[in-house]
């Protein structure tokens, strides 16, 4: 088991470095030059001339001078060149990322005014992660009872609605659900509800006692929770459903049938239990997912998490931006997965690892 | 895009057309500022409560000088002050920090007398040493300020005269000296920031000026308070301030991005005022609730801008010299280099129905580069109008019909009609190039669309390889200077003219006027200009835009000047305001 997980914990590194490669080579290699066209944007200025100054100062902050990639027209620089040139700033990167010097955003900052990537990611953090935390926990409280519930009176009426209920919610996209939602029970829309339309306070929640300021926040991430969840409740019913069935088939029930234990004994005893392993896997799976927040819900919620800063980074192409997240997402999920195989070996006896 | 910074003008900003359009709003809201007599007494009764505003984005930094957009701007609007700025009503310069100036005859000197009473928030008082400082702190090329500096490249010297009167000295006269040293340049307290300035970029030093974001100190009415990232800027009233005070006690900016939801939340009355797009308010025009809890604004404003269609005039061709260098020989464009055909497409683009259809007729069809509403502007010239005999007629006589009768146009040697129209990804909108290629096509103009993103986009203009594109410059102020834009010294250097218009009357006119003092002749001279541009149409003028306002009916005071809305003379009666911005119920 040691020598396993030895040997999967070294299998990530070249794993992750195929990732952060890949990502590095396409978000220097695309055409284009990100610094200028930010500062120009920015400023709503094109010349570059004025700029340029401007903009050689940033890409020496960001150590991207060296192997200057940006700014060049692909079309009038020898391709071999390009290549190397991105290799070499892949090095770079590597280089100061292991003495844990990941740069620079050129784009965002935290509140304190910091450009760290880590410190960005953080803070987004403590937004994202308690948001998706709920959202599982509603996710799993609703959709594994469902999915039981429909396995065990399958073919029947609560059966058939609920596939069908639930395939309805999965098919509406998270953009048409937000805006019908705040549409629909936000202040100021139709009127149904007054739940807040945007953000996760209210404006003066700094002088709210404790109790007022944590119904607050409930109240304003209702929406975008609801948001959230009614998406991912199909897949998890559908996947409970599916492996309470095939217990149901199995050997082990017809035998506890038979042997005269009381229905609802074999079920709930017997199969539910079994039923629950692949479940394991998902949830080790949703850690990632965790961090990732979801963009549509947090730009439509005007809701400052981690899936906008992400997208946010890629659009302006903020290299460190992306790399961190990068890594961070590729050790997480290589993580998870290797947490996953381990915890089925612990709850199945029947696996074992060579 | 955005001129708040320097009140007057500000470079043309390039953005997307459609871009444009949503940012155009918001840039409204910082025209408009006041500050003057027309700023009322308050009454004890009408001060105190909270202005909620909002943003759709946040501010990359809220440096004074080294942040550089819109959303920087609309905060430090009440946090900073300049020497001289604009009358919203008469447009006329008056003084801010400064108390009266006097201007050289030749124009290249102006001298600044300073307000005895001026006040930076900490007391301290602001002197002709803080004037010169900031001038050298913009001018100074370690601070990443070039934008601005670029204003004062042809300033010879900002001194001190004594502690109260500085003056600048300019090389060549020029009619927009006062301007530039009087309003571009937000006065920043030397006692405060000489440090920060003096501090050694290189290093890593986290005090140096470039590295300052936040909590700035300057002489406005409001001072900063906080900034959440994602959620909030709050300003609170400087209550050292040395004029006469504001109503407000609290601004509060609350970053909603969603469009519906910050609409929603002025609705819900969370928010007092909120600047609004052509399709919303096509959307609220006739909502229940307007005239009751809010009111609509639709007006003029120097910092609006215009979209237009860029026929590029040249092509370039790369020529390998001798000495194996390269070299780009411009060409005059086989298509556009003619002013026949240019004016034939602006006959060909029915831009009343697009206005009508897509920008729910608000604005104006644009006839030149200048703000409709400046003494610039020339009233007489009217747009082309669409008329598609006109233009077919006008194709014909530069060599363009259909000779093969295959449906599309050729010219003498058979080749087609036929162009590349660039657009970039980020413009939002795809209907405008799926139409324009489809009216295109009926009369026989090929036309290929092509979507590249926004950094290959302006690398495109920088090497000007393009044939058309469509974009839209920010409003260029009260009176702008074409130089930027027109001049055929913007080719070289990759300056604003990426479209190689070359005309030597225009040229001519353009330098005039700039030395031109004398504010009757330079109109004379801006009215030519103005009519050379529609007679040569480097670019199809596409439309002005105006700006759109929802303000609560809890706002008194609303007034719509010649520069737009000031909500320094807002306030909001003791009985509407709340005593918290709306929690949960």
């Amino acid at each position: 088991m040691r020598t396993y997980i030895l040997k999967r914990l070294l299998l990530m590194i070249p794993t992750l470095v195929g990732i952060t490669l890949l990502t590095y080579a396409i978000v220097r290699l695309a055409p284009g030059d990100p610094v200028a066209a930010m500062i120009r944007a920015q400023a709503g200025d094109i010349n570059p001339r004025v700029f340029a100054k401007e903009a050689d100062a940033i890409r020496e902050r960001l150590g991207l001078t060296d192997y200057n990639l940006w700014g060049e027209d692909p079309e009038h620089i020898d391709p071999a060149e390009y290549l190397v040139n991105a290799f070499w700033g892949y090095g770079r990167w590597v280089a100061h990322m292991v003495r844990g010097d990941f740069g620079e955003s050129m784009k965002f900052r935290t509140s304190d005014g910091s450009k760290s990537p880590a410190a960005l990611y953080l803070e987004r953090a403590h937004i994202t992660i308690p948001l998706n935390v709920i959202a599982e926990i509603i996710i799993f409280s609703i959709a594994i009872p469902i999915g039981l519930a429909s396995a065990r009176y399958r073919g029947k009426f609560f059966d058939r609605a609920s596939t069908v209920g639930l395939l309805l919610l999965w098919s509406i996209p998270a953009i048409l659900a937000g805006t019908l939602l705040i549409g629909f029970l936000g202040r100021g829309g139709i009127g149904l509800w007054a739940f807040p339309p945007s953000g996760l306070h209210s404006s003066g929640h700094d002088t709210m006692g404790r109790w007022e300021w944590t119904l607050d926040l409930l109240w304003h991430v209702t929406l975008p929770i609801a948001c959230m969840v009614y998406g991912g409740l199909a897949y998890l019913a559908k996947l409970g459903r599916a492996s309470l069935l095939e217990n149901l088939r199995a050997d082990y029930v017809r035998t506890a049938r038979a042997k005269g234990l009381p229905e609802r004994r074999v079920v709930y005893h017997h199969a539910l239990r079994n039923s629950l392993i692949p479940m394991i896997t998902v949830m080790v799976m949703m850690l990632p997912a965790l961090i990732g927040g979801s963009v549509i819900v947090e730009k439509i919620f005007s809701i400052h998490g981690m899936g906008t800063l992400v997208v946010g980074a890629a659009q302006s192409r903020d290299l460190s931006v992306i790399m961190f997240g990068t890594l961070l997402y590729g050790t997480l999920t290589l993580a998870a997965l290797l947490v996953a195989d381990i915890l089925y070996a612990w709850v199945d006896p029947r696996v074992r690892f060579e | 895009m955005a001129d708040t910074m320097p009140r007057g003008f500000r470079p043309p900003a390039l953005r997307v057309a459609v871009l444009c359009l949503g940012a155009a709003a918001l840039v409204a809201a910082l025209l408009g500022p006041a500050r003057a007599d027309t700023v009322p007494d308050f009454t004890p009764e009408q001060m105190g409560g909270t202005l909620r505003r909002t943003m759709t984005a946040e501010p990359q930094n809220l440096n004074p000088l080294t942040g550089k957009d819109i959303y920087e701007r609309l905060v430090n609007e009440f946090v900073y002050e300049r020497l001289i700025i604009r009358h919203p009503d008469t447009l006329e310069f008056e003084g801010q920090l400064a108390e009266r100036w006097d201007v050289s005859p030749d124009g290249r000197v102006v001298t600044f007398h300073l307000r005895p009473e001026a006040r930076f928030s900490d007391g301290h008082p602001v002197t002709a040493d803080d004037v010169v400082f900031t001038y050298e702190t913009v001018t100074d090329p370690k601070i990443d300020c070039r934008s601005l500096a670029s204003y004062f490249k042809d300033c010879r010297k900002c001194e001190k005269i004594d502690d109260l009167t500085v003056r600048y000295t300019w090389k060549e006269p020029y009619f927009k000296t006062l301007e530039v040293s009087g309003s571009f340049n937000p006065i920043l307290p030397k006692h405060v920031y000489e440090k920060h300035v003096r501090a050694d970029p290189e290093s890593e030093d986290p005090k140096h000026f470039n590295k300052l974001v936040q909590g700035f100190i300057g002489s406005g009415p409001y001072t900063f308070v906080k900034w959440t990232t994602g959620q909030e800027i709050v300003l609170a009233r400087n209550t050292n301030y040395w004029g006469k005070p504001r109503a407000f006690d609290r601004i509060v900016y609350r970053i909603i991005v969603d469009t519906q939801a910050s609409v929603q939340a002025f609705l819900a009355r969370e928010l007092d005022d909120l600047p609004i797009t052509p399709d919303w308010w096509d959307k609220l025009k006739d909502h229940e609730e307007r005239g009751k809890t809010f009111r609509m604004y639709r007006y003029a404003s120097p910092a609006n801008g215009y979209s237009y269609v860029a026929w590029n005039n040249a092509k370039y061709r790369s020529v390998t010299k001798s000495d194996g260098s390269e070299e780009r020989i411009a060409e005059p464009h086989p298509i556009f280099g003619d002013k026949r055909v240019r004016r034939a497409m602006t006959h060909l683009i029915d831009r009343k129905q697009i206005l009508k259809h897509l920008y729910y007729d608000i604005g104006q069809v644009a006839t030149g580069t200048f703000w409709p509403h400046s003494p610039q502007h020339d009233a007489e010239t009217q747009p082309w109008p669409y008329d598609r005999a006109e233009g077919m007629r006008l194709l014909k006589e530069a060599g363009w019909e259909d000779r093969d009768r295959d449906g599309w146009l050729e010219d003498r040697t058979g080749k087609r009609f036929s162009f590349e129209w660039t657009f970039s990804t980020s413009g939002g909108d795809t209907r405008l190039p799926r139409l324009l290629k489809e009216a295109f096509r009926r009369v026989g103009i090929e036309v290929q669309t092509r979507f590249i993103e926004w950094s290959v986009f302006v690398l495109k203009l920088d090497r000007r390889e393009f044939d058309a594109i469509i974009l839209g410059w920010g409003g260029g102020g009260v009176e702008s200077d074409p130089y930027q834009i027109w001049h055929s010294d913007a080719i070289a250097d990759q300056g604003h003219n990426f479209i190689t218009f070359r005309n030597a009357e225009a040229d001519r006119l353009i330098t005039t006027a700039r030395a031109e003092l004398d504010p009757a002749k330079r109109t004379v001279l801006y009215h030519q200009f103005h009519r050379l541009l529609h007679e040569q149409q480097p670019y199809t003028f596409f439309i002005a835009r105006e700006s759109l306002r929802l303000v609560s009916t809890r706002v008194e005071n609303v007034n719509v000047r010649r520069v737009g809305i000031d909500i320094e003379e807002w306030w909001i009666p003791k009985e509407k305001r709340l005593k918290q911005g709306g929690g949960a119920p």
